[in-house]
C-alpha cells in the first residue's frame, strides 16, 4: 500500500475493479456516486455470461432484508435493476409429491448478453467509468499501480493465493436452453436424489417461448453429469423440449473466506465465497459486497465488519445444505408432503418471518416428523 | 400480374441465408418480412467458422471478393487464416501461405449475422416469433424457409437424409495465434469426423468436436479423450457445449409452390467438415433473385448444391481410414510439392485431392 495513502484526497484515489459482473458493476456504480471513476477490467469482450440465465431472488431467502429484495437493494444499495418478471408461482417437486406455492415471491432478472441482462442493465447505468474489456488483469500487478484493487472476477484464484479461502465443494452443473411454452413467472424445482444427488434441478423461464433447465450436480461424479442431465429430463418428462444448446460451465468451487481484505486487494462476490450452498445463489450477495467494497475505500470503513452480515446470511442459507446431506429420495417426499400443508406453506412464504434464521428448529422439526433418517 | 415489387416475400430464420435472401431482396427493390424465433441475431453461442480457398477453388480462390462479386454482399472477416496445422495420432502437416478467412458468429457486434444485419436498410427483422411456413404461404407470394433445420424439407417430401453430426465443443481462455488452426484427426475421438482448436481472438478460442457419422458414439467422454490426448487439459474454460445434433442431408427440389428452402433447410451443409455457410449465403441470394427477377431457384442453385456434394464425396473415404491412414495421408499433405500445388496455386483442389486420396487408400488397402 502506498505511504500516506490517507492523506489523499478521496476522490484522487486510484481504484481498480476486475470482473464486470454484479459484483464488479455495483462496486463501479456505487464508486462513481461517491465521487470516484475506478477502472473496470473485464476479460471478456462484453458485459455479462456468454450464455443467457435466469437468477431466481426468492424473498423467503432473503425475509431478513424485509420481505421485498428489489427495494431492499433500492434502500440499500441504491441499486434500481428491473426485472424480467415477478415469481408469483413455485412449483417444487420430489420422485412422487409435488408442492405448489402462490404469491408474491421474489422475482426472475436474466443474466447474459441480452439487452434487459441484470448485467446490461448495471452497465448502462455506469456515466463515466471505463469498462476495459478483452483485458485479463492480475490483481498482484494491479495492486502496485492503484490505492485499491476489488477482485470481483467470479474466480477462487485470488482467495486461495492470499491465502483466506476455506473450501467447501464443489458442483456440477449443466444449463439447457430452450424452446417450449413456459409461464413466464412461474418457476420449477426437481428434488431427486437419482439424478441431482444432493443438489436440485430447475426449469425456469426466460419467457413464454424459451427456458432454461439446469442441473445442480452436487456429491455426484464430475464425468457423470452429462449422463444424469439426460436422467433428468428422462424423469421429469422434459425430454421432447426443443434445445438451442446446452452449457457446461466448469466445476463451481463453493468456499468461505476467512478475510475480506488483503493489504490493498478486496475480494466481492463469488470471489469472497459469497455464494450459498443451499441454491447456488449470489447475486445479490455479489451486488452488496461490491457496493460495501466501494464504501469501505471511499469512506474508510472497515470492510470486513461492513460485509461479514452478508456472509453471515450466506452461511445461514447454506446450513439448511445440512437437510440434503441427509435425506434420500423417502425422505424428500416427506418434506414436499409437509410443505404441503396450508399452514406451513402460509407460514413460510407469505409471512416475513425469517426462515433461513431457523436452521436449528427445521431440522428439528424434520428429525421428529421423519423426513430426516441418518444414512 | 404483380409489379416485381410489390411482391410479398417472407424469410423464416435470420441466420446467414435468411440476412443475405433479405440484403438481396432489398436491393432488388422488395423489402420482406423476416421472423426470427430468437430475441436476437446471432448464434446464442459464439463460434468461429472457417472458410478456407482451397475447399472452394472452383469458386474462383478468394473468398471475399467471390462473396462481394457474385452475392454483393461485403463482410468483413474476424482474420485471415495463414496457418494451418494439420495433426493425425502419428503424424503433422504445418500448411502456411493465404488459406483462408475466418468469420466470427454469434452475439459478438462483428460476428458475420450482425454485419449483414446491419447492412439492411429498411427491412424489419421480427424477433421473438416463430413461423409457420405453412402459414405464411398462404399470406405471402413466396416464403424461403432459412431456419436451419430440415423439418420444412421433410415435411414437403424433398430430404434425402444423410449423417448427423454431433458437436462437443468449448471456448476457452489460453495464448492462441488469431491467424492459425488446428484439425485433428483421430478416429480414437472423433470417429469419422474431426476435431478442431480455432481462434476467437489471441485469448479465446473455440475447441471442438465434429463427429459425423452414423454410428452411435458417446461423445461426452471422446470430448475428454481428445482433450487429454491432445494436450489441452491446460487450457481455462469458459464453458462447454453440447449443440443439438443437425441432420444433413441433400434435398430432391429446392422449390415446392411457393416455398423456397435455402441454406441448411436446403441441405446444403457439407459432409466433410460440416459446414455450409457460403452455400447459405448464395442460395439466400439466389432465392431473392429467382423470386424477384422470375428465374428458376432450383437452376440458380444447383452448382451450389454440386460443389457441396463434390467436398462430400470426401466422407467416402474418411470413412474408410483408420488411424494409420490418416497419418498416411496428413504425411503426403506436408510433402512440400503437394502442399504448394494444393494451398498456393489456383488449382480445384476437390478434384486433385480426391484422385490423391483414393489412391492413398487403395495403398492402404494392400
Amino acid at each position: 500500500m502506498k505511504k500516506g495513502w490517507k492523506m489523499k484526497h478521496r476522490n484522487d484515489l486510484k481504484i481498480a475493479i476486475i470482473g464486470a459482473g454484479p459484483a464488479g458493476l455495483a462496486c463501479a456504480l456505487e464508486c462513481e456516486r461517491l465521487g470516484v471513476i475506478p477502472d473496470v477490467f473485464e476479460r471478456s469482450d462484453s458485459v455479462g455470461w456468454m450464455w443467457p440465465s435466469i437468477n431466481t431472488l426468492l424473498n423467503v431467502l432473503e425475509a431478513g432484508m424485509g420481505g421485498d429484495i428489489r427495494q431492499y437493494m433500492k434502500k440499500n444499495y441504491r441499486l434500481d435493476v428491473q426485472p424480467v418478471a415477478d415469481c408469483n408461482s413455485l412449483m417444487m417437486f420430489s420422485a412422487q409429491e409435488r408442492v405448489n406455492i402462490e404469491g408474491n415471491l421474489g422475482y426472475l432478472y436474466p443474466r447474459g448478453k441480452m439487452k434487459v441482462s441484470l448485467e446490461n442493465q448495471m452497465a448502462n447505468q455506469l456515466k463515466r467509468t471505463a469498462i476495459h474489456l478483452n483485458r485479463a488483469a492480475d490483481y498482484k500487478e494491479l495492486a502496485k499501480k492503484y490505492d485499491y484493487v476489488v477482485v470481483a472476477n467470479g474466480k477462487d484464484t485470488a482467495a486461495k493465493e492470499l491465502d483466506v479461502w476455506e473450501d467447501l465443494g464443489r458442483i456440477n452443473i449443466i444449463s439447457g436452453i430452450v424452446y417450449g411454452d413456459f409461464n413466464p413467472t412461474t418457476i420449477r424445482y426437481y428434488f431427486n436424489t437419482d439424478y441431482a444427488g444432493q443438489g436440485y434441478a430447475r426449469a425456469v423461464p426466460i419467457d413464454a417461448m424459451r427456458g432454461v433447465l439446469e442441473l445442480y450436480n452436487i456429491g455426484n461424479p464430475y464425468k457423470e453429469t452429462d449422463k444424469l442431465y439426460v436422467k433428468f429430463l428422462e424423469q421429469e418428462g422434459l425430454e421432447h423440449m426443443e434445445f438451442i444448446i446446452q452449457v457446461a460451465p466448469p466445476i463451481f468451487s463453493t468456499g468461505r473466506v476467512r478475510q475480506f481484505q488483503v493489504g490493498n486487494v478486496l475480494l466481492a462476490g463469488h470471489a469472497a465465497g459469497l455464494t450459498d450452498r443451499l441454491t447456488l445463489g449470489g447475486c445479490l450477495a455479489a451486488m452488496g459486497s461490491g457496493v460495501l467494497a466501494a464504501r469501505a475505500i471511499i469512506k474508510e470503513k472497515d470492510y470486513n465488519t461492513l460485509v461479514k452480515p452478508i456472509q453471515d446470511h450466506i452461511e445461514r442459507i447454506s446450513a439448511l445444505r445440512q437437510v440434503f446431506e441427509k435425506i434420500d429420495n423417502v425422505g424428500l417426499d416427506k418434506m414436499l408432503a409437509a410443505l404441503n400443508t396450508p399452514g406451513i406453506k402460509q407460514t413460510m412464504f407469505n409471512t416475513g418471518i425469517n426462515m433461513v434464521g431457523l436452521t436449528g428448529t427445521i431440522l428439528r422439526q424434520f428429525s421428529q416428523i421423519g423426513i430426516l433418517e441418518e444414512k | 400480374m404483380k409489379r416485381p415489387n410489390n411482391l410479398k416475400i417472407a424469410i423464416i430464420g435470420a441466420g446467414p441465408a435468411g440476412l443475405a435472401c433479405a440484403l438481396e431482396c432489398e436491393r432488388l427493390g422488395v423489402i420482406p418480412d423476416v421472423f426470427e424465433r430468437s430475441d436476437s441475431v446471432g448464434w446464442l453461442w459464439p463460434s468461429v467458422i472457417i472458410l478456407m480457398n482451397v475447399l472452394e477453388t472452383g469458386m474462383g480462390g478468394d473468398i471475399r471478393t467471390y462473396l462481394r462479386d457474385y452475392y454483393r454482399i461485403d463482410v468483413q472477416p474476424q482474420t485471415q487464416c495463414d496457418h494451418l496445422i494439420m495433426k493425425s495420432a502419428n503424424a503433422k502437416a504445418d500448411i502456411k501461405g493465404n488459406l483462408g478467412l475466418f468469420y466470427g458468429r454469434g452475439k459478438s457486434k462483428n460476428s458475420l449475422e450482425n454485419q449483414m444485419a446491419d447492412q439492411l436498410k429498411r427491412t424489419a427483422i421480427h424477433y421473438n416469433r416463430f413461423a409457420d411456413y405453412k402459414e405464411l404461404s398462404q399470406k405471402y407470394d413466396y416464403v424461403v424457409v432459412a431456419t436451419g433445420k430440415d423439418t420444412a424439407a421433410k415435411e414437403l417430401d424433398v430430404w434425402q437424409d444423410f449423417s448427423p453430426v454431433h458437436i462437443r465443443g468449448g471456448i476457452a481462455y489460453g495464448d492462441f495465434r488469431p491467424s492459425s488452426t488446428t484439425l485433428f484427426w483421430n478416429t480414437d475421438y472423433a470417429g469419422q469426423g474431426y476435431a478442431r482448436v480455432t481462434p476467437i481472438d489471441s485469448m479465446k478460442a473455440i475447441v471442438g468436436v465434429y463427429s459425423i457419422g452414423k454410428k452411435e458414439l458417446d461423445n461426452d467422454a471422446n470430448y475428454t479423450k481428445f482433450i487429454e490426448y491432445e494436450g489441452l487439459e491446460h487450457l481455462e474454460w469458459v464453458f462447454k457445449i453440447i449443440n443439438p445434433v443437425f441432420s444433413t442431408g441433400k434435398v430432391k427440389k429446392f422449390q415446392v409452390g411457393n416455398v423456397l428452402l435455402a441454406g441448411r433447410s436446403a441441405g446444403l451443409t457439407d459432409r466433410l467438415m460440416g459446414a455450409g455457410c457460403l452455400a447459405a449465403i448464395g442460395s439466400g441470394v439466389f432465392a431473392a433473385r429467382a423470386m424477384i427477377k422470375g428465374e428458376d431457384y432450383d437452376k440458380l442453385v444447383k452448382p451450389i448444391q454440386n460443389h457441396i456434394e463434390n467436398i462430400s464425396a470426401f466422407r467416402g473415404i474418411i470413412e474408410r481410414l483408420d488411424n494409420n491412414g490418416l497419418d498416411k495421408m496428413i504425411t503426403v499433405l506436408n510433402t512440400p510439392g503437394i502442399k504448394q500445388t494444393m494451398y498456393s496455386s489456383g488449382i480445384n483442389f476437390v478434384d486433385a485431392f480426391g484422385s490423391l486420396l483414393k489412391n492413398l487408400f487403395l495403398k492402404s488397402k494392400e
